[in-house]
């Protein structure tokens, strides 16, 4: 107990979602449900009268009515032809094609694929609105959430009061089991990195249920009361993963944060649009985003169960202190098991392939959960850990840790600066910069550098996302950046949030981003490390020409003002529609820490900056790890990362701005075709693991199947064939004639009494 | 001449076999019932030589057995009863008494 009062209440930040959580699904939903079934019903008498007029009037009105197809069938059958199609993952245009000539020759598919074209060419949204009960729904989350993030607040701001308090303060809850000396406690830990992971989780996740209500009101109203309700648990799961004390906790807020990522990448379901080129259906991307985290969870778990065994507590504060004189080699093993989580969970090479599908969710999930909040848990829990990573296990654990982020970055930065896709663009820009976290987290030998780009990565690209939603919106749905351009004068209240955070994530002076990518890049060089001093730097090259390649080809281009920075040609003929407040405030709040969150880390501006604040939560028995935090503009270094972040920027702006260099210069010669192909099917990891699952997986599993059929089988059937075969036999000496059985029962007697007479008689012992 | 208890056991026990072998080899279901009835007086035998040849004290002496002899009787009696009624349903059934054409006891 810690003495402040939002410190020892803190179970009220996660209980507030809960709240509005349970009101929604258990109370105000089955009212929504209720009210949508009447009008529904009331729609099924007008077509029941319909039907009366039909026949009034002849068959030939009965028939045409019968030969309309059942759309909502139809529609489901393709759907699930598009999921057991195990190419729905990797939807080549050859795949595509296959599956649709595949699909006009089933019954009904036919119709199906005529009505997939439809869609294709009139994109339209739902209709309707949401009820009225919907709509408290959507109150009652943003309430809950803006509670939550009150007493976030409180809970930071007493811990900028009061020292003592960023250390950490073990919450006791309850007593989950307690049983033969092994006590499983639900308890809460609360330290400085929680603080900030609650504000930022809570900022977040308010601003996108505020960004939600209009967002879906268009997308989806008819799931606009569950899509809310998921919301809220996520919020829950992630408020759970961050404020967990144990190994127990964070795995079961690991596990729910990985349940309400499947729900709501899989919301638009049925309803989402259209089978497209190189985009899975939403399902598809659901299930791919749940195996493959699944397969990283492994490894989790694996370590944890690894330091349960050497300890015998899944605690945080008392595995330290347990650990002392471990075999070093196990500890490194267990902590890289560890890692394998956050490998999944933040989309680490090799595990990336979930996020990038992960964009057929709705846009505010994908900027809640797969840009600020839930990708970044691996993060955290590395951060959390490091102690144990740092002090106990060997020094490979970490540098694992920053290579395995150092080559994700770099990869998913090449793969990012040839997508056309603005939200796949923003995808693999959260990849790479998940990697830039891991790389500060490795390197560095304090937490400050990679939660502090985490924090300041949660703001700008939450707000990229919510802005690239409201790209989407304005467009009808279009993601396609070469249908796009000169947005920034027709959209401006969305063009200037966005352009703020593109130059805070390329890492442009005094914006966020630069403060805490320079602070990783000055960490790699610190420790001597120059080979990934060089992939940072070369990464920030390349994350400022695909951001500004993004701005260009979206919001400015030919045509455009100050030399096509603003505004321009645009190039399709959709209608633009003008967004809401809702919609474009939030990013406006999130501009301003966007811009403005770097100068926490800039001791000129911050006293002791960033770093000190949260290294506080690093404490080990034998004190706080930690180290300097490096300032910018205190060495040359800074000069070469600002230097990298204008040639991206510059040479953005001559290939898609200004038009000076021709964005088709390096495509022209083979090799620059190659390479760009390399880029456009993004390594071929998805067709590597497709074969590998096609032939290793399914080639085992028919070796199993094998197997199971000659072997398994044929011991249990020829078991019970013998039995059968056996009682078959038996059932002749049931005559059915009793002096048979008369004869059996004393001839049985008889061997008895022989069998005694022989024992007693030979004294047999 | 003393009869000995092994004179009773060998009567009962030949007895036993005579009322055995009827019960077993006669294919009318009245022999059947008669081979069952000496097989139980057979018991009878053997139970008062028994009785009156060991002496035991605990209970009523030498009665033991012959108690026993009576209650068999009274069960053999009912016995006979229901098995004579049972062969009179057969047959109002099944115009037969011969058990070679009774073989209903089966699966």
């Amino acid at each position: 107990m810690s003495g402040n009062v939002f410190i020892d209440n803190i179970w009220v930040i996660p209980a507030l979602p809960l709240l509005a959580f349970i009101l929604n699904i258990f109370v105000i939903r089955p009212l929504d449900v209720a009210i949508r079934d009447r009008s529904h019903g009331a729609g099924h008498a007008e077509h029941g009268h319909a039907e009366q007029h039909g026949q009034d009037n002849g068959h030939l009105a009965d028939n045409t009515q019968h030969t309309v197809p059942d759309i909502d069938a139809l529609v489901e059958e393709s759907y699930v032809q598009g999921i057991d199609d195990i190419d729905g993952h990797i939807a080549t245009p050859a795949a595509l094609a296959r599956s649709i000539r595949k699909a006009e020759h089933t019954s009904g598919g036919a119709a199906a694929v005529t009505l997939m074209r439809d869609a294709e060419s009139h994109p339209h949204h739902a209709h309707g609105e949401p009820t009225i009960f919907a709509r408290v729904n959507g109150y009652i989350g943003i309430l809950a959430m803006l509670g939550a993030f009150a007493w976030s607040l409180g809970v930071l701001f007493a811990m900028l009061g009061n020292g003592a308090l960023r250390n950490g303060t073990v919450v006791h809850l309850y007593d989950w089991v307690a049983v033969a000396g092994i006590n499983y406690s639900v308890n809460f830990y609360v330290d400085a990195l929680t603080a900030v992971m609650l504000v930022v989780v809570t900022t977040v996740s308010a601003l996108v249920q505020i960004y939600s209500q209009e967002y879906i009101e268009h997308e989806e109203p008819a799931g606009y009361s569950r899509f809310f309700a998921w919301l809220s648990l996520f919020t829950i799961s992630m408020l759970i993963l961050v404020l967990s004390a144990n190994f127990l906790m964070i795995y079961i807020g690991w596990e729910l944060v990985g349940l309400c990522s499947f729900l709501l990448i899989g919301f638009l379901g049925k309803d989402a649009p259209k089978m497209q080129a190189g985009r899975p259906s939403p399902g598809a991307a659901a299930m791919k985003a749940f195996i493959t985290t699944r397969v990283g969870d492994f490894g989790f778990l694996i370590g944890i169960l690894i330091l349960f065994t050497v300890t015998k507590t899944f605690e945080f504060t008392a595995i330290p202190r347990l650990l002392t004189g471990t075999d070093q080699a196990l500890l490194t093993a267990a902590m890289i098991l560890v890692f394998c989580g956050a490998v999944g969970k933040s989309a680490q090479f090799p595990l990336h392939v979930w996020l990038p599908d992960a964009m057929e969710g709705p846009t505010p999930v994908s900027a809640l959960i797969h840009a600020a909040t839930m990708v970044a848990a691996g993060v955290y829990l590395v951060a959390r850990t490091f102690v144990l990573f740092h002090q106990f296990a060997g020094p490979q654990s970490l540098e694992v840790v920053a290579y395995v982020g150092g080559f994700t970055a770099i990869f998913a930065a090449s793969i990012a600066l040839v997508q056309t896709d603005i939200k796949r663009v923003l995808a693999y820009s959260t990849v790479s910069q998940l990697g830039y976290m891991f790389v500060g987290l490795g390197v560095a030998d304090t937490i400050g550098p990679g939660t502090f780009h985490l924090m300041t990565h949660a703001f700008f690209k939450a707000l990229l996302f919510l802005g690239s939603g409201a790209v989407l919106h304005a467009l009808g749905g279009e993601q396609d950046m070469r249908k796009m351009g000169g947005l920034a004068s027709r959209i401006p209240q969305v063009a200037i949030p966005f352009l703020l955070a593109t130059f805070s994530i390329s890492g442009f002076p005094f914006f966020a981003g630069f403060f805490s990518k320079d602070e990783i890049i000055a960490q790699t060089l610190q420790h001597g490390d120059y080979v990934l001093y060089a992939i940072t730097l070369f990464t920030a090259f390349l994350t400022a020409f695909y951001m500004f390649r993004l701005w260009f080809l979206t919001f400015g281009g030919e045509g455009g003002r100050f030399g096509g920075w603003w505004g321009g040609q645009y190039r399709d003929t959709r209608t633009i529609s003008q967004p809401g407040i809702r919609l474009w405030l939030p990013l406006a709040i999130l501009a301003v820490p966007a811009v403005f969150a770097g100068f926490l880390g800039w001791n000129v501006v911050s006293g002791g900056g960033f770093n000190a604040f949260i290294s506080a939560a690093n404490v080990t028995p034998a004190g706080i790890v930690g180290a300097a935090f490096d300032n910018p503009f205190t060495s040359g270094a800074t000069y070469v990362g600002i230097a990298a972040a204008f040639l991206g920027i510059g040479l953005a702006w001559a290939m898609y701005g200004a038009r000076i260099i021709p964005a088709n210069v390096l495509t022209r010669n083979p090799l620059g075709r190659g390479i760009y192909q390399v880029l456009w099917n993004k390594f071929y990891v998805d067709e590597v693991y497709l074969a590998f699952i096609r032939f290793g997986i399914m080639g085992l599993s028919r070796i199993a199947v094998g197997f199971d059929r000659l072997v398994i089988d044929g011991i249990l059937n020829g078991v019970g064939n013998g039995v059968v075969a056996f009682g078959r036999g038996l059932r002749r000496s049931e005559s059915g004639r009793m002096q048979n059985y008369g004869a059996a029962i004393f001839g049985g007697a008889l061997v008895i009494a022989a069998a005694f007479f022989v024992v007693v008689y030979f004294n047999i012992k | 001449m003393l009869l000995s208890l092994n004179s009773f056991l060998i009567l009962g026990a030949v007895l036993f076999s005579i009322g055995l072998f009827g019960a077993l080899s006669k294919r009318n279901a009245v022999s059947v019932l008669m081979g069952i009835e000496i097989m139980l007086n057979a018991v009878n035998i053997t139970l008062v030589a028994f009785g009156s040849s060991v002496v035991n004290p605990q209970f009523s002496g030498r009665l033991t057995g012959q108690i026993f002899a009576v209650f068999i009787i009274t069960v053999a009696a009912a016995e006979a009863a229901v098995a004579l009624a049972m062969i009179i349903a057969i047959y109002r059934q099944r115009s037969t008494v011969d058990v070679g054409d009774i073989n209903m006891m089966k699966w």
